[in-house]
């Protein structure tokens, strides 16, 4: 063999090596020093000095813990949480979306059994309770949270010869004004879509007028088709065919209801969150008003709060759980949402004079605003049954093709629950 | 022995990243797998399954339909572009670099604009209301194309045969052709600068016109290019999964769902993975399958 094919080869053999032995997982060194990897969704531009300064804190006053930070677009953070836990690399502490679809496969740590009483009486119980718990444990550190708040456009009110200081203050009266808005202007009343809602998906609209729950105890069958849920659908399609709701609702995808409040195509976005003043310029800054959430038949309003899950096959549970504890707890959370309007999660953070600052920007007013209505409200968990994914893409379509007028709205929960019962039996 | 050594890390790279995916995937359509559990074997289970399921059939029809679409319209188009920039104009490297523009646009970008351009309020409406046509929800529109274009003269129908491809569909459909049509209008333009300038010349010194040295000399020189585009622009659309991800998410009710979106949703969603490892196995069949009908009506087998 000549002499250069040799060298190339034994390149080639090094280089594998070097790969094969770098794909190994993460282990416990060998001076005791543990190293946790801890995935947060989308804060790595934003907010990477407030994580890394959190992440020295901790190291600082735990030197024999190395936390490894890994910033995950949210788009994909439930795909790459999957693979890596296929490839048994999964992170220590991870902040995940879509949450049902885990759950049923006892694949995260329970934190009931790993997290203290006096630990978890510091955090909300709505939020403890929220999108972190299935079936009566809870498998998620609460982190911070959002309330939803409406956010309107004056001049699509003044426009439509609405008073724009004086916004709905029910969902019903909200449809209205949406109607009015679209026949004097031509624009639309509510940014809403379909699937997959970040405001309120089909079975959430359900459950703001008081239709709930969508199953038995025994989650045995669904009890959806019941005359109070038709009338609730029906207002929404008669809503969609009136054009309360953009057309496009029906097969839109991620932030367009945000996209189409910003570009003036609807005049109010239901949504949770001061902070996406960030995308408003200027003038559209002036337009854009913040007020507490129209109440439904429920009275409350829909919350959301994100979390930290720790895989059941983490090498470092306890390192993890401490960690997350860490940066949910109320200094931390506080900070953040000083730096950002988000809400903390945690008992004696909320309670900081902050939130009821006098407010300075629209943003603040949605933050006081937002905050000021956690008593006043419910998280938006959904059922949770087995293969809920699933059940909710039943509910989608036959939601979608009664507001499409291809079916009635009989017709939509007769076939909802049928399917949905057929799915249970089959679990 | 140095041959080997020089085809083994390419040979390695291709078993691991292609091979094994490939058998792993026949493996686990035999079996019912979720990711957590051990996988157990089911034998042809999921294949019964997908013929029953009126989900899969429903976006097969789907995919079928949008294959239909976009491959002629790939391959005229495609064809018309290389022509108009073939010739000898001044500006003609411009136009070739602009054209390509959309080939190297993320498809994110690209779905967001055209979500801007279809809105129902949007600006190709706002076109179609200046010549006095209230224009559809293009992505939203669940009515067959048929349908919409005998509604807009007035004419309401409720026909079967004019239900499909839904106006939805369609929309997607168009901005696969836009985005993919200057890459295979490269493919053809190779093509056109290998026909010999003294087969066209001879042409015309017989008297055929522009269109006759095209029907003539042209299409029959660029067979093998249009036998290439219709095999690759066939696998693409069998396999588009962005336009649907970013535009509608497969709706409205799964009318512009496609079967790549479909295994990601079955894989990834409900966590199906043996089932969604079938019907990624009856993709790969049907796209064999139209690659061989596209070989053998074209006699790429006698081509060189």
């Amino acid at each position: 063999m000549p002499a250069s094919a040799c060298r190339t080869s034994l390149v080639v053999l090094f280089c594998t090596l070097v790969l094969v032995l770098s794909c190994g997982g993460r282990d416990e060194e060998a001076d005791g020093q543990v190293t946790i990897e801890f995935w947060t969704i989308a804060l790595g531009d934003a907010f990477a000095d407030y994580i890394t300064g959190m992440i020295d804190t901790y190291e600082t006053a735990h030197p024999n813990v190395r936390v490894e930070w890994v910033d995950v677009s949210g788009s994909e953070v439930a795909e790459k949480f999957l693979a890596a836990l296929v490839g048994g690399t999964p992170p220590d502490l991870a902040n995940l979306y879509d949450l049902p679809r885990f759950f049923q496969f006892d694949i995260l740590a329970n934190m009931d059994s790993l997290v203290s009483p006096v630990a978890r009486d510091r955090r909300l119980s709505i939020f403890w309770q929220g999108m972190g718990q299935y079936q009566g444990t809870s498998y998620a550190l609460p982190w911070y949270a959002g309330v939803t708040m409406m956010w309107y456009n004056r001049e699509l009110f003044e426009r439509a010869g609405l008073d724009p200081d004086r916004p709905p203050t029910t969902i019903d009266e909200m449809l209205a004004f949406g109607r009015q808005i679209h026949e004097r202007t031509g624009k639309f009343g509510v940014s809403w879509r379909l699937h997959p809602s970040l405001v309120a998906p089909p079975w959430a609209l359900l459950r703001l007028d008081g239709v709930w729950p969508l199953f038995d105890e025994a989650y045995t069958h669904s009890t959806i088709n019941t005359p109070e849920a038709a009338l609730v659908l029906q207002k929404w399609v008669d809503a969609y065919s009136d054009g309360v709701l953009p057309p496009e609702a029906l097969a839109a995808a991620h932030r367009d209801e945000v996209n189409w409040f910003i570009e003036g195509r609807c005049a109010m976005l239901p949504f949770a969150g001061g902070w996406i003043t960030r995308y408003f310029d200027e003038s559209f800054e002036r337009k854009a008003v913040p007020v507490a959430q129209p109440r439904g038949a429920l009275g409350r309003v829909p919350a959301t709060n994100q979390v930290l899950v720790v895989p059941r096959m983490s090498p470092h549970k306890r390192e993890a759980v401490d960690f997350g504890l860490f940066v949910t707890n109320d200094v931390n959370q506080l900070e953040f949402s000083r730096r950002v309007a988000i809400l903390p999660s945690t008992k004696a953070a909320i309670a900081d004079p902050y939130f009821r600052r006098e407010p300075e920007t629209s943003e603040d007013r949605a933050h006081i605003l937002s905050a000021a209505d956690i008593p006043n409200s419910f998280v938006m968990a959904p059922p949770d049954v087995p293969g809920w994914s699933r059940m909710e893409d039943v509910l989608y379509e036959e939601f979608a093709r009664a507001l499409a007028r291809d079916q009635t709205v009989a017709a939509c929960l007769s076939r909802v629950q049928r399917k949905w019962d057929h799915l249970l039996a089959f679990q | 022995m140095t041959p080997y050594l020089f085809v083994g890390p390419g040979l390695l790279l291709l078993a691991t990243f292609f091979g094994y995916p490939v058998l792993d995937t026949i493996w686990l359509s035999f079996h019912k797998y979720n990711i957590f559990n051990p996988a157990q074997f089911i034998g042809l289970d999921n294949f019964h399954r997908a013929f029953s399921d009126e989900l899969f059939l429903r976006v097969l029809a789907n995919t079928l339909l949008y294959a239909a679409i976009v491959v002629p319209a790939l391959v005229v188009l495609s064809f018309l572009l290389a022509l108009l920039l073939n010739s000898a104009v001044p500006g003609t490297k411009l136009f070739r670099t602009a054209y390509y523009i959309p080939v190297v646009t993320s498809i994110v970008v690209a779905g967001i604009i055209w979500k801007w351009l279809y809105n129902s309020d949007g600006l190709l409406n706002a076109l179609l209301q200046g010549l006095g046509i209230a224009g559809p929800a293009w992505l939203a529109d669940t009515r067959g194309v048929g349908q919409v274009l005998l509604g807009a003269l007035g004419i309401q129908t409720q026909s079967v045969w004019l239900s499909e491809p839904a106006l939805a569909l369609f929309s997607v459909a168009m901005v696969t052709v836009w985005k993919a049509s200057p890459y295979y209008m490269i493919i053809y333009l190779a093509g056109l600068q290998g026909i010999s300038k003294e087969l066209e010349e001879a042409a015309r010194v017989d008297g055929a016109g522009r269109w006759r040295v095209v029907r003539h000399v042209i299409i029959p020189g660029i067979r093998p290019y249009t036998l290439v585009v219709t095999i690759i622009a066939t696998i693409a659309a069998m396999r588009t999964f962005g336009e649907v991800y970013v535009m509608t998410g497969g709706g409205p009710f799964h009318r512009t769902n496609l079967l790549s979106y479909y295994i990601y949703t079955l894989g990834f969603k409900y966590l199906e993975v043996g089932y969604a490892a079938a019907v990624s196995l009856i993709l790969l069949l049907i796209i064999m399958l139209f690659a061989m009908i596209n070989f053998r009506l074209s006699g790429g087998d006698n081509t060189n």
